[in-house]
This record gives C-alpha cells, sequence and structure tokens, in this order.
C-alpha cells in the first residue's frame, strides 16, 4: 500500500512518514468502503430474500430495478434522523457500544484473504485473530445494554453475551482439527493447503465435515441470527440490546451485525471452502481469485438469510443445551479422533 | 517518529484508562476502563512483535475475564445505589500497595539480563511457543491445565449441589 503510493506521481515529492500516514488513512478508507457497501447490499438481500419466502416483492421502487438504491435510502434517512438518548442513560457507555460492535467486525476485515496478494495485513495468527476480535463485539453488546437504562435492553445484551462466550468455545474446537492438519493459523496457508481440485477443499473430508457443520452453526449464534437471535426477540425484548438507538447510532449496530455475518462466511469460506480457489484448476487464475472468494462468502450470508426466514427461534435453556451438551462434546471428541488419526498414520 | 507517535497514543490510552479504573466510583465503568487498558497493554505486545501474546490477551482478559466481570457486577442488586466510598484509610492503604508492587517489579526489570533485540517485523512466534510447551516446559503446561480443570469441574460441582438442595 504504502509502495504503491509512492509511485503515484502525484504523491512522489511527499516526505516518507505523511506517506505512511496517507496509507495508513486509505487502507481504513478501503476497508470502511467495502463494509458499507457490502451492508448495505446484504440489508438489500435480506429483505428480497425475506421477501421471497413469504411470496411478496420487497423493495421496489427506489432506484429502478428491483429497487436496489432502498438501502442507500434507508442510509440517509439514518443520517438525518434525530439521534434521541435516553435521560437516565449512561452516556459514555452509551456513545461507546456502537462503535466497539462495528470496531469488532472492522478489525476482523483486515486479515479476510481475498487472493493471495489482495488482504490488508497477512498476519501468522490470522484465525486466532479473527476469534480475539470477536470479543470486542460482546463487549459492545454489554455496553449497549448497560448504558441504555432499559431493562429489555439489558436482558438482552445478558443474553448476547452468555450466548456469544459459549458459543466461541465449540466455533474454535471445530476449527482446530483444521489448523492441526495445515500447521498454520495463517489464513493464505490454510487455503493454499485446499489447492487443485475440489476434493482437496476441507469440507470433503469426513472428520472436518463434521466440524464445518459445528462451525456454521455456531457461527450463526457468534452473529446473533436465527435461530438463535436471542439478544434481539422482538416479542419479547422489543429488539434487545439496541431498543434504544436511533438514527446513525443504530446504522452502525446494524452495519457491524452484516459485516460480521460476512466475516464469519468468509472464514468458513477460507476454512472448509477452499477460499479463492474455485476447485476446478483451469479456473484458478490469479483475476478471479477475489470474485471466487466474495461468491462463496456470499453464498453463506445468503445461507444465513435463507434460515433467518426459515426457522422459528429456540429458547435460551435449548440455546444453551446445545451448546455445552451437543456440540463440544462432539467438537472434543472430533478434534481426539483427528489427532490419533494423524498420529497412527504418521 | 510515526510509530513512535503511534506508541505515545497507546501508552496514553492505558495509562489514562488504568486512571479511571483507580479512580471511578462507578464499577460498571472501572470495568470499561479495564477494557481500554488491556487492548492499549494489546498495542504495546503488537509494537514488541508478540503476536501470538496479543491475540490471547484479548480473547483471554477480553473476551473471557472481563466479560464474567461485568456479568457480576451488573447481576449485582441495585448496582449503582451501592457506589464503592472514597475513606481516607483506602487511598493510603492502595497507594502502599500500589508502591510496593512498583518497587518490586522495578526491581525485577533492572536485575533481570534482558535478552535484547531491535523491534522490527513481527515475526511468527506460535510455533516456538508450542514447542516451548510441549518439550522444555511441558510440565508447568500440563501442571496448569490440570489445575485449571480441577477448578472448573469444582466450580460445576458447587452449583450442583445448591440446586440439589432447593430441589428439596
Amino acid at each position: 500500500m504504502h509502495e504503491t503510493l509512492s509511485n503515484l506521481p502525484l504523491l512522489s515529492g511527499l516526505p516518507a512518514q505523511v506517506l505512511v500516514v496517507l496509507a495508513m488513512v486509505s487502507a481504513g478508507g478501503i476497508i470502511l468502503g467495502c463494509i458499507a457497501v457490502g451492508g448495505m447490499f446484504f440489508i438489500w438481500s435480506e429483505r428480497k430474500v425475506a421477501g421471497y419466502i413469504q411470496s411478496r416483492y420487497g423493495p421496489m421502487y427506489v432506484g429502478g430495478w428491483h429497487g436496489v438504491l432502498q438501502s442507500l435510502a434507508d442510509g440517509v434517512k439514518l443520517l438525518l434522523k434525530e439521534d434521541i438518548w435516553p435521560e437516565k442513560a449512561d452516556k459514555p457507555l452509551w456513545r461507546m457500544a456502537p462503535l466497539l460492535v462495528f470496531l469488532g467486525a472492522f478489525l476482523s476485515f483486515v486479515v479476510l484473504p481475498f487472493g493471495p496478494n489482495f488482504v490488508g495485513a497477512n498476519l501468522d495468527i490470522g484465525l486466532f485473530y479473527v476469534m480475539a476480535t470477536s470479543s470486542l463485539v460482546v463487549m459492545g453488546v454489554i455496553s449497549a445494554g448497560w448504558g441504555s437504562n432499559n431493562k429489555w435492553a439489558l436482558y438482552g445484551a445478558l443474553r448476547g453475551a452468555a450466548q456469544v462466550i459459549s458459543y466461541e468455545i465449540p466455533l474454535g474446537l471445530a476449527l482446530l482439527p483444521v489448523v492441526m492438519s495445515t500447521g498454520s493459523l495463517n489464513l493464505g496457508t490454510i487455503i493454499q493447503a485446499q489447492a487443485g481440485w475440489i476434493h482437496n477443499w476441507h469440507l470433503l473430508n469426513p472428520l472436518f465435515f463434521v466440524s464445518f457443520w459445528i462451525y456454521v452453526i455456531s457461527s450463526l449464534a457468534e452473529v446473533n441470527r436465527v435461530p438463535f437471535d436471542l439478544p434481539e426477540t422482538e416479542s419479547e425484548l422489543v429488539s434487545g440490546y439496541h431498543t434504544e438507538y436511533t438514527g446513525m447510532k443504530f446504522a452502525f449496530f446494524f452495519l457491524g451485525e452484516y459485516a460480521d455475518m460476512f466475516v464469519v462466511s468468509a472464514i468458513g469460506v477460507t476454512v472448509f471452502l477452499g477460499g479463492w480457489y474455485s476447485g476446478i484448476p483451469a479456473l484458478d487464475v490469479p483475476a478471479l481469485f477475489p470474485l471466487i472468494f466474495i461468491l462463496k462468502s456470499f453464498f453463506l450470508v445468503f445461507v444465513q438469510i435463507w434460515l433467518r426466514w426459515t426457522l422459528p427461534r429456540l429458547r435460551v435453556d435449548q440455546l444453551m443445551y446445545v451448546c455445552w451438551k451437543v456440540f463440544i462434546p462432539i467438537a472434543l471428541a472430533n478434534l481426539l479422533l483427528y489427532g490419533v488419526i494423524r498420529t497412527v498414520l504418521s | 517518529m510515526i510509530s513512535g507517535l503511534i506508541w505515545f497514543l497507546f501508552a496514553g490510552v492505558s495509562v489514562g484508562s488504568a486512571v479511571v479504573v483507580a479512580t471511578s466510583k462507578n464499577v460498571v465503568h472501572c470495568g470499561f476502563g479495564l477494557l481500554f487498558t488491556l487492548l492499549g497493554v494489546c498495542a504495546m505486545y503488537a509494537f514488541l512483535g508478540a503476536d501470538f501474546l496479543m491475540a490471547t490477551q484479548v480473547i483471554v482478559y477480553v473476551g473471557g475475564i472481563l466479560v464474567l466481570v461485568l456479568f457480576a457486577v451488573m447481576m449485582t442488586h441495585r448496582i449503582e445505589s451501592n457506589r464503592l466510598r472514597d475513606e481516607l484509610v483506602q487511598p493510603v492503604a492502595a497507594l502502599g500497595a500500589a508502591a510496593l508492587v512498583f518497587g518490586l517489579s522495578m526491581l525485577m526489570i533492572t536485575r533481570t539480563a534482558w535478552d535484547e533485540k531491535v523491534p522490527g517485523e513481527a515475526l511468527p512466534t506460535t510455533s516456538s511457543f508450542g514447542r516451548a510447551f510441549l518439550t522444555d516446559y511441558l510440565f508447568p503446561f500440563e501442571f496448569a491445565s490440570v489445575l485449571l480443570l480441577v477448578a472448573m469441574m469444582g466450580a460445576a460441582l458447587i452449583t450442583r449441589e445448591k440446586k440439589e438442595e432447593e430441589d428439596q
């Protein structure tokens, strides 16, 4: 990034330190732009898919063709909306919450590998780093719930935090066999282990296949999607931890949520679905890598949307039962089995 | 120069929020102050090229311990009316304890022969961590694991016994 900028004729006269700052700011700007555009696209597609599943059209007017610019119009509306806050809110925490939620999603985007040379920061601990950034989202949710000074918000926040920290365990355990197999936490290395024909994808290894389903279901809980959307159950908690938020603050929660959906899908694609490889060696040209990666991730996001409009919601006790008594034992047994097989075979 | 400025920014964040943790009278604000202190320390690790330690810091302290602390605080009845009192004895005792810890850690820092390296590119540290845990430090590593497992089982046992008493 820094080198690209210093090669531009317009900027070549600037001192190196200014260029470093410029490179940092523009890298951040690019990620922010991706999240905003991607988030708006996902919100539009969520409404269209919901409409299709419920035999109606969804947004049709704004932007001409099938209401494609509906999210942009909504964004402008949210920008212009009056910023209302509860009088007895804990102001610092209440203001900080949307930023923390958004920051968690933003930081994860930095390591997503769209192509071999098309990644914000090629960290050696990529997978571990993504697990770490999701902790910030939990803090944002707690901060929103407490700061709002509202019972619904607090209940939603407590549920959200309990759910996310519980499901982080099966999520991590499901990813571990793949890490053992590739011997690396670097997302690029994990993808390169799946090069070639489609049978090299980790999904098609029987033990990783089990891991994949545990990962997908746990990631639904991580991003508070149906059937695990207990933190924002509209029939009992109004809308949970973001009940009191309006305008741009609400928009940050909303964008953060959709960005998180993309992040968990992209990690699923990276670890199990061959990342930027298409599964057919003839199609694997570097120019197509980002496209393939994004299309696969969009497909997993679509699955999340599809499930949301299909499944009913679990109860709180069922949610915890599934996590602690079903997923964690299966994931642990799977990990142990993989370790044993690997040791025996080597 | 710029990385120096950013270093001071993060150092300022950790120290500033640590002051909030120590002085704020609202327990929840203390908790969130601790969040920024931990994140600042995490940035320090990043500057030292300790990438694995950085992520572990966030997962263990922010994602685990801090969330549990805030949970406990929020589930306490009427937490906001019970503001922490600053009596005369408490600040003196706290200052004494802080001075003692500071003195001891300074003593340790100055007496240790550090293996000095120029901070540069973040080198992969994960594999060397793994190797060290499973060879040279196998016993402490396993010991800590068993200790944590026992603590976990103990916690589960305590909550279960209470539940049975309630049922009777």
